[in-house]
């Protein structure tokens, strides 16, 4: 009967992968960390002009630091799927899971609004938004 | 690591509390002082979540987001159905 061949031992994979989900978890919450710094003197930033709309680019801005710290944080959910040996764990790693999932689903669509509503005040409008004619290209009358 | 994640996710928590207020006492909008508000407590809870895979931190981060969905459903309809008041009424024929 041939031997079998232990490449890597199970005690060394599960180090490497706890290891390596620490790293990818540490990255999601540092960008997180540096949207919420960001988004923070954004808003402060935002505060004085007393509009409301000037909080949507800031929103936007804060949504898409969130969505790529999940993106992160899903990574290590499912690095750590692979290592996870209790019943206790897998159930709380897919409760973790499910909630970043949908917080991603939910932001992404948020995002896409928001998004669009920032392009639409974008938009130039034409001459005639006042009511008022073109002086330039008006043709003369009579 | 721990630790620090836990003092930072307070810190967003007493920014949120004191940006929040400030909007709404600036703008006089309660929608987009709600909005900063609950962003800003997301992302606290985020980086609970990311400290402590306990139970609670996870009951925590699910019900912030609930809530987040929620007031914004609530607000939404609420600022429909006032323009919808607010608009004048369709003559007919």
């Amino acid at each position: 009967m041939a031997p079998a061949i232990d490449l890597v031992s199970e005690e060394t994979l599960r180090t490497v992968v706890n290891a390596l989900v620490r790293l990818v978890e540490a990255a999601g919450a540092l960008v997180i960390f540096i949207g919420a710094v960001i988004g923070v003197w954004k808003f402060v930033v935002a505060l004085p002009k007393r509009d409301p709309h000037a909080f949507v680019p800031v929103r936007l801005s804060l949504g898409r630091y969130l969505a790529l710290g999940l993106e992160f944080q899903l990574a290590s959910d499912v690095l750590r799927t692979a290592v996870a040996p209790t019943f206790e764990e897998l159930a709380k790693l897919a409760a973790v899971a499910a909630i970043r999932t949908a917080l991603n689903f939910f932001l992404a669509r948020e995002i896409a609004e928001e998004r669009r509503l920032v392009e639409e005040s974008r938009e130039p409008r034409g001459p005639d938004v006042r009511g008022l004619p073109d002086p330039r290209g008006a043709p003369e009358p009579g | 690591m721990t630790a620090l994640l836990d003092g930072v996710a307070v810190t967003v928590v007493a920014a949120a509390l004191l940006l929040g207020a400030a909007a709404l006492l600036l703008t006089r909008d309660a929608r987009a002082a709600l909005a900063i508000l609950l962003d800003l407590l997301l992302v606290a809870g985020l980086l609970h979540l990311s400290a402590t895979a306990a139970w609670t931190a996870i009951a925590t981060a699910a019900l912030v987001v609930a809530i987040r969905k929620v007031v914004a459903l609530g607000l939404e309809a609420g600022r429909s159905a006032l323009a919808a008041a607010a608009a004048p009424p369709r003559r007919q024929g």
